[in-house]
This record gives C-alpha cells, structure tokens and sequence, in this order.
C-alpha cells in the first residue's frame, strides 16, 4: 500500500492550501498513512515485529480521524460523544496493548472497535449530508463535496478492513494457509478505491476554490 | 464452510456494502434536490401564471375604460363642441361673448385631445387594428403632441405579424420606459428603432438624456409599491424577451428590448 499512499500525499501536499480546517485532518490522515507504511516496513526489518508500531498507529490514525468527524459532524451531542469517546478507546487500546492480547500481535480487540466507531462516524455524516436542509435549499448535490468523497474513501475501506480487525489476530494464531492472503488483497483493493475516492475529493475542493 | 471462507465472504459483503451504501447517499440526495427543485419550477410557473392573470386583467379593466372614455365621454364631447359652433354662429353680439365662446370651443379641443391620449395610453387602438410597429408610431406622434420632448420613430422590415399578447407586453414595456424617460432622463430627443427579422424583433429606445435611465428603474424597483424595472422584466419573461441597458455616446442611454419567436402560433 505504500506506492499509493505516497501518490496520492503528492496532490494533496501541493493542493494543501486549498483544503479547509476539516480537509486538512484527512490530509493528516494520509500522512499517518505514510507514516504508518514506512515505520511498519522499518520496525519489520528492524525488529522482526512491526505489530506493536501497527497498533501505536492504529490509535493515531483513530485520534487524527475522531477529529476529522468533529469538524464535520455538526449534531453537538454527537461531537460530545465523539470527544468522550476518546477516552474509553485509548483504555481499550491500552488495556489491550499491554494486558489483553499484547504488544508483540495483532490487537484486534482495539483495531475492531475503533473500525466500528469510525464506520458509525461515517454512517452518522452520511445520514447529516443527506438530511442537510442547506444543501437541499442551495442545490448542492453532495458528490461535489470533498468531505463526502473522502467519507466515502474511509468508509468502503473501513467497511472492508472490519473483518479483517476482528480476524487478523486468530489468522495469526492459526495458519490457514494461503487461502486467508484473500482478505489482505481485498482490504488493498478497499485502499486503492479509498485513494481514488481521495483523489476525487481533492479535485473537488480544488474545482470548489480555484 | 470453514472460517476463512466465512470471512472472506463477509469482507466482500462488506466492501460491496460500502460501495452500495455510498452510491445509495449520491442517488438518495440527488433526488431529494431533483424533487424539490421540480417543485420550485412548479412554483414558478403557478407564480408566472397567477402574474400573466393579474396583467391579463388590468389590460381588460383599461380596455374597458378607454372604450367608456372614448365612446361615451369622447363622443359627449364632440357633441358639445357642435353645440359651441352652432351657438357662435348665432352670437351677434359684440360684448365679448363669442370672444369667450371661441375659448370655451379651443378648451373643449383640449379636452377632447387629452382624453384621446388617456384613452390611447389606456389601450392602444391601433396595436389591435394595424399591429405593433404601427401602434408605436401612433404612440409617439401622440406623445410628440403632448410633450416637450422630441420622439422620433424609426422601423425597419416591420412586414412580420407579432402575436397579440407579445405585442401589447412589448408596448406596455416601451410606454413605462418612456414614462421613465419623460421623468428622470432630462432628454431632449428620443429615437424609438424597431426592426423584425422573422426570428427576432428589436427595438432600442434611445435618450439623449443624463444617462440616468437605469438608476431610476432601479430605485422605483426597491420602492414598495412601485413598479419600474420589475414591471419590464417581469412582461418580457412572460412572453420570453430580454432588455438590456446600455450607455450612448455622447450622452443618454439605449434601452435594447429583444423578443424571441414574437410571431403568432399558426394554427
């Protein structure tokens, strides 16, 4: 995934001025991406695991994205929840780094949850957009929103990469063969729909300022 | 079915949940948009239709008026002013009387051409009989008549027939730019050009004026009550027209009134 996270990061660094405050976070978002690539390619050649760096990323990539859905959500008792939310993940993520199934595997117990609470904050600006009385009034069709292409990027690929969260660790434990390498080429092809999503979204925010 | 098939399968049932789930969100808002702009066309059209009734209306009510004016009070009038002629010719007496009934008969004229006027202004008798171009003419030879202001009328292929209502709307809007004129240009001379291709007919209303024209059609559409510019466009979008406001040079402002398919529907 590495080659498409650091293509699409080429756009949206040289397009950065013109993304808003909650555009910015999914700009965040592919960096982390980057990061997350690098460092577990790093961590993997350096300490023969790179799964403890793939959970510290996980919970990153969940702080950077619970941020993104509070720009974009506008309920404010949904953003209360989202900020509360916060800190009962980072507990899970803790207890499960650390007690529950360890540093050294998969934490799928954490990967799962915050895969379920991001697929809830996308759903819940799905059904904002679609309720959206503004839009309605001023004729704006969402898909010229770039907010809701990149919603859409991280919803196909969280939606794919569910099963793969809750998983991943058993897969671990148990050898399956080469049958479960299917699950890792879908949650690629999730990824490579979820850069093209970006990507759309970019070109709107840029058809939008320029 | 072992657990890796069982997971794989819910992967790609999710993923195509995603993708459907997406698309559903595109369509979904597409048509709630779609629907409720149908309903703001709808709206329109009741607005539009409900405007062409109201203006449909008051061009009867006028109708009506200039007729009773014409026919009645008109005629009333002229029979009055034979009453004067025949009573002068029987005044013999040098006492000033026939002086004050030779005024009496030249205010009676007056009346007679005012009343012409209102009642041309009210509904232009020529537009139904001779059409627009004609009617226009006729407008500013009476307007020459009544006014300090020079209005000269020019026409160009006017052989093409202009349906009735497009007509009248196009007269009305050619009547209040002249009101507007008269008013707020201070112009001396008015040049009225009608020309007709069999697609397209124009007409350009120039003042040599203070090029005020637009300002003043502006400030009277702000004011409550008062119709102005609203009334122009809201008669050419009715029978599809457009007007522009350009300056002149030297001075003064060209009013351009252009109207679309302006021919009466065969049929």
């Amino acid at each position: 995934m590495m080659g498409i996270e650091c293509l699409i990061l080429i756009p949206f660094t040289l397009n950065n001025r013109l993304l808003d405050k909650s555009e910015k976070w999914a700009y965040y978002y592919l960096i982390s991406s980057v990061i997350f690539a690098v460092g577990s390619s790093i961590a993997a050649s350096l300490f023969h695991n790179s799964l403890w760096f793939t959970s510290i990323m996980h919970l990153a990539q969940f702080v950077i994205l619970s941020i993104y859905y509070l720009f974009l959500i506008k309920n404010p008792l949904i953003k209360k929840l989202i900020r509360i939310l916060l800190f009962p993940a980072v507990i899970i993520f803790l207890l499960d780094f650390f007690k529950l199934e360890g540093m050294l595997t998969f934490n799928s117990i954490f990967a799962t949850i915050r895969t379920f609470l991001l697929l809830c904050y996308g759903i819940i600006f799905f059904i904002q957009l679609l309720f959206d009385e503004d839009l309605v009034k001023e004729s704006v069709f969402i898909n010229s929103l770039p907010n809701f292409w990149f919603n859409a990027g991280l919803f196909i690929y969280l939606c794919c990469s569910f099963f793969d969260s809750l998983t991943y660790n058993f897969f671990l434990r148990h050898s399956v063969g080469d049958t479960n390498l299917i699950i890792p080429s879908l949650v690629f092809i999730s990824g490579i729909i979820e850069a093209i999503l970006f990507y759309i979204g970019l070109m709107k925010a840029k058809r939008q300022r320029i | 079915m072992n657990i890796v098939e069982i997971v794989v399968i819910g992967t790609i049932g999710m993923l195509m949940l995603g993708i459907l789930v997406v698309i559903l969100v595109i369509f979904q808002q597409k048509q709630v948009i779609q629907h409720k702009l149908a309903l703001r066309d709808k709206d329109l059209e009741l607005q539009r239709e409900r405007l062409v009734a109201v203006l449909q209306g008051q061009e009867q009510e006028r109708k009506r008026i200039a007729e009773d004016l014409h026919d009645e009070v008109g005629a009333q009038l002229s029979v009055l002013k034979l009453n004067l002629g025949q009573l002068s010719q029987h005044l013999k007496t040098g006492n000033g009387e026939a002086e004050r009934l030779k005024e009496t008969k030249e205010f009676t004229d007056t009346i007679i051409q005012h009343l012409r006027f209102i009642s041309q202004s009210l509904h232009p008798q020529a537009l139904d009989n001779l059409g627009l171009s004609h009617a226009l003419d006729s407008f500013c030879s009476l307007m020459n008549k009544n006014k300090q202001v020079e209005i000269a009328f020019k026409t160009s292929g006017n052989g093409h027939l202009v349906d009735r209502e497009k007509a009248l709307n196009v007269y009305r809007v050619v009547q209040e730019l002249m009101n507007n004129i008269l008013k707020h240009a201070q112009a001396s001379e008015v040049l009225i050009t009608y020309h007709s291709t069999p697609s397209l007919l124009s007409i350009d209303v120039e003042d040599n004026g203070n090029g005020r024209l637009l300002d003043s059609l502006d400030q009277s559409r702000r004011k409550t009550g008062s119709l102005g510019l609203k009334n122009i466009e809201s008669r050419l979008n009715i029978i599809g027209g457009s007007i522009n406001f350009a300056k002149r040079t030297p001075t003064g402002t060209v009013a351009q009134i252009r109207v679309e398919n302006y021919q009466p529907a065969i049929g």
